[in-house]
């Protein structure tokens, strides 16, 4: 397999000499064996399988193929067992540190009163939710579903950019892209030990039922409609898990209780599973002018005759500025350290940090702590001095409503081009699923590992350009053994079967098919979604609410992409280096050290694909 | 088993969308070839076929003239026009994807695949000569759809729903088609006998835009006389796509929901029981000649089942 690592960006697959490193190397070989000829026809295939299965998510304001697939790269994400082991272990305690902070913070507010977080930051924050003060939550649990961000800085350390505590979205894509992978490449997988990942629904109906006020109750997913842009993902988590999907008009609350409408009649609701943020829940509650909810349901679940999940208020934890304690967090509830590290963050909040954002604005990122999407950045290396002194009169005016970060450049992953026929280095994040019920956290090993495919961009956004990739978790961290290969290779069923084995029955007898007529439409197929992607910014920049709002996303798109270019030509590299190495951080970030992409900020509604027009959904 | 109305609905609709895809595509097909080997004017065969459809202003409006190629385009691909093929799969498919997480995968797959192929075309299939293509295609679509329905889907009251849906759309068209041909000239035979053969040759295009044509001369040997294919098409007792058949149909898919909810909407059976029993013991006569239930009337009993299940099942609190 050729292809070139460069030494800036830790390289998921080869170390800085041009080796593989043990956990890639049967895919090294394996894609190696294939030919890039066949490797891609089938990346061809996988593109119409997406197509045909409509595997896709919806663009607003544009009026006809309103629905793109999501690139998919199928060159694998590895992730050896021990890796994985330290951040399974990471992000339960975060979860369970984050849980114990939102009790708490609905209840007595003992960390505030201890002062390890600032009171006044906490209920400054437009997600912190005082209708659902002092409700009980069923068993005690606030985010049943968590995607948290994590991002590999250039010494290759798993870094947490945010936890999305709301309704996180893309898992459904992490289950696709497996299925997808599978049918079509089934021999990479053989004798590879990859564990497998399609129990998340089973998981997931487990947890909510777990929830459930009374015995065996009825789950649903609540969803803003077919129009939402993550659609997709709620039919297909519904219809996995076996539960109806609903939408606001399908409920209604009557005699204290929540219920669907059926044609035989009404039916109790008692676990609801919103894809709805906050604010469109319940027009007696939040926004009055919301359609999606259903009028009544707070009510009912102040009550505790409803479950929802994740539950109301749980923003409140991934605020910008909350986010940069959540390592206090676990200290204080857990006594123990971190095991995972946050991307250095100052607070506009706190006086000496504000004086540092506002000397060194050239060198930071700052974002809009109740933001989300990208809106509201300021990206200093590649802003004008005035645009810069603009955005600073607004940091000054209201210093609570931002923070700053440090510039960190994503490490990068081999990643097939259908252009040059190629492989390149392309930059990529992480987003496990982490879910959290009665029994324990569950995660799913691996999670949705998206990719920056323009090249040079370290937007791994899905409107930038950006795709996914299948997420391997090994149970084994090296090499896959060729003795367990030739078992299965021979199928001696009568030797002890280990875990790889079991797994890869699925594989085999799996052959892909193909013939030249297919191939022929896929190309069409794959050139139209090329073209598209591009599209794909505009007509989102034109579905914003107003002209100003519009302007400035295209204006902050220009200039991720000028920081991509740049970054491409090396001229940021060395103040990176000279920043970690220097360590030139005056006032103490309020955790420890790593290095921050603002780049992923721009994603974060618009991989679920929220966007605020018609429907709106809360991400996180 | 619990169904929600929304969904209950969406199928109702998804089965008659593609249904009305499949009939669009079968008369389209049997017209534009029939046309082809006939002389002089296309206006025999077009017109009833537009007059399905709600008329023919709109597509005057738009291509500014009414001939075979403009109706062709019209009735394929336009999606302008709420009747055509592709404006059909499309709603159809909407109301499918409405119903992901409730049918089964391979039935969504086999529609959406439908739908990517049939619903971005535009009048250069014409020029490539494909239009019997693009019509096989819709056909096969249908098809294929209720095929895998009938393999996977549950037999609980959403298949019931969808039933309903394709035989209450399969029995209006056919009606609509019988009412435009015996409202045109070839309601009574022609003497003149090029005329004749040419009415003939209008005939087996009604019969075969059914898929009727091999069943009814398997059936009736008396060859083409329009009371005869009537009466194959109103009242046949065996024939799929005849109105009886289709108002049997349609009456035990409302049965089988009826059975979950037993009483509770004593229109519906009502209604279509009536409905049956017209068909069932009406003879062809008492129909086309002394209208007696007419024509109209037929269409107006289908249209008043579709509305009280609306009522009962669609609209309900």
């Amino acid at each position: 397999m050729k292809y070139e690592p460069g030494d800036r960006f830790f390289d998921e697959m080869f170390t800085p000499d041009g080796q593989v490193r043990p956990h890639y190397q049967g895919v090294e070989e394996y894609i190696s064996d294939l030919g890039v000829a066949e490797f891609e026809r089938r990346h061809r295939l996988l593109d119409l399988a997406f197509r045909n299965q409509g595997i896709t998510f919806t663009v607003y304001g544009d009026s006809q193929g309103t629905e793109r697939t999501f690139p998919f790269d199928p060159v694998p994400r590895i992730i050896p067992a021990g890796e994985w082991s330290h951040v399974e272990a990471g992000l339960t305690q975060r979860v369970k540190a984050l849980n114990a902070f939102l009790r708490d913070i609905y209840g007595d507010a003992q960390i505030l009163g201890d002062g390890v977080i600032p009171a006044e930051l906490v209920y400054t924050s437009a997600h912190f939710r005082r209708e659902v003060h002092g409700v009980k939550v069923p068993q005690g649990i606030y985010t049943h579903i968590v995607g948290t961000d994590l991002i590999r800085n250039e010494q290759g350390e798993y870094l947490v950019l945010e936890d999305n505590l709301r309704s996180p979205s893309g898992v459904s894509y992490l289950l696709a892209n497996r299925q997808a992978m599978t049918r079509i490449y089934p021999g990479m997988f053989e004798a590879q030990g990859v564990r497998p990942v399609q129990h998340y629904a089973t998981a997931l109906l487990e947890v909510l039922q777990s929830v459930s006020p009374r015995d065996n109750g009825t789950v649903v997913v609540l969803t803003p409609g077919m129009y939402n842009s993550a659609y997709f993902e709620h039919a297909y988590l519904a219809q996995q898990m076996g539960v109806e999907l609903v939408e606001g008009r399908d409920l209604f609350v009557d005699a204290g209780r929540v219920w669907m409408r059926s044609t035989g009649g009404r039916k109790q609701v008692d676990v609801i599973y919103r894809r709805i943020d906050d604010d469109f829940l319940d027009p007696l509650a939040f926004r009055r002018d919301s359609s999606l909810g259903v009028a009544g349901l707070v009510e009912v679940y102040r009550q505790g005759r409803v479950a929802i999940a994740n539950a109301i208020g749980t923003g409140v934890a991934d605020d910008k500025a909350v986010y940069a304690y959540v390592p206090d967090m676990i200290r204080y509830y857990l006594n123990e350290a971190p095991l995972l590290n946050n991307v250095p963050t100052y607070l506009g909040w706190n006086a000496d940090h504000l004086e540092y954002m506002l000397a060194n604005a050239g060198d930071l990122v700052f974002k809009a702590v109740g933001e989300a999407g990208g809106y509201g950045m300021l990206i200093g290396p590649y802003a004008t001095r005035d645009e810069i002194d603009a955005y600073l009169i607004k940091v000054r005016l209201e210093p609570r409503e931002f923070i700053a970060q440090p510039v960190v450049g994503l490490s990068r992953h081999p990643t097939f081009y259908p252009d040059s026929t190629k492989f390149e280095g392309a930059h990529v994040d992480l987003r496990p699923y982490v879910l959290y019920g009665t029994k324990d956290v569950t995660i799913v090993p691996g999670g949705l590992t998206r990719v920056a495919l323009r090249r040079g961009s370290l937007v791994v956004n899905s409107s930038q350009g950006g795709g996914s990739k299948d997420t391997w978790v090994l149970d084994h961290d090296g090499p896959a053994t060729p003795q367990g290969m030739s078992q299965i290779m021979h199928g001696d069923g009568q030797t002890t079967q280990n875990q790889a084995q079991s797994q890869f029955q699925g594989g085999f007898g799996a052959v892909p098919v193909g013939s030249q007529s297919q191939s022929q439409s896929q190309s069409q197929g794959q050139t139209q979604s090329q073209g598209q992607t591009q599209a794909l910014g505009q007509s989102q920049s034109q579905a914003q609410p107003s002209f100003s709002q519009a302007r400035v996303q295209a204006s902050e798109e220009a200039q991720i992409e000028a920081y991509g270019q740049s970054q491409s030509q090396g001229q940021i590299q060395s103040q990176a280096q000279k920043r970690t190495s220097g360590g030139t951080l005056p006032p103490p970030a309020p955790d420890s050290p790593g290095q921050h992409s603002y780049q992923q900020e721009l994603e974060k509604d618009q991989l679920d694909g929220d966007q605020p027009g018609q429907t709106k959904e809360g991400e996180r | 088993m619990l169904l929600l109305s929304r969904l209950a609905e969406n199928l109702f609709w998804i089965g008659r969308y593609i249904e009305r895809a499949e009939n669009t595509a079968r008369l389209l097909n049997v017209n534009y070839y029939a046309t082809l080997e006939m002389a002089g004017r296309a206006r025999e065969y077009w017109m009833p076929l537009l007059e399905l459809t709600g008329g023919d202003a709109d597509l005057r409006a738009k291509y500014g003239r009414v001939d075979a190629r403009s109706i062709s385009a019209w009735l394929a691909f336009d999606r302008d026009n709420p009747a055509s093929i592709a404006t059909s799969v499309a709603r159809a498919r909407e109301n499918a994807r409405g119903l992901r997480d409730r049918i089964p995968s391979e039935m969504w797959e086999a529609l959406n695949t439908s739908y990517l192929s049939l619903c971005f075309e535009n009048e250069s299939v014409l020029d490539r000569d494909g239009l019997f293509e693009y019509c096989a295609a819709a056909r096969d679509a249908s098809q294929f759809f209720f095929g895998i329905a009938f393999a996977t889907l549950p037999r609980d009251e959403g298949w019931s729903f969808m039933r309903a849906g394709q035989m209450l759309e399969r029995g209006d068209n056919t009606l609509r088609v019988l009412q435009s041909r015996y409202r045109g000239i070839d309601a009574r035979p022609v003497e003149d006998p090029g005329q004749r053969a040419m009415q003939d040759q209008r005939w087996v295009s009604v019969l075969k835009g059914a898929s009727a044509y091999e069943a009814y001369r398997k059936r009736v040997h008396s060859g083409i006389d329009p009371q005869t294919i009537g009466d194959f098409l109103l009242l046949d007792e065996f024939f799929p796509r005849s109105v009886r058949y289709s108002a049997e149909n349609l009456e035990a898919a409302l049965m089988q929901i009826e059975r979950h909810h037993p009483g509770a909407h004593p229109e519906i059976p009502r209604l279509s029981r009536w409905l049956v029993a017209r068909l069932q013991y009406a003879r062809v006569a008492d129909i086309l000649d002394e209208d007696n239930p007419s024509l109209e009337e037929l269409l107006g009993d289908f249209n008043r089942v579709g509305a009280s299940i609306t009522a009962a099942y669609f609209q309900q609190e």
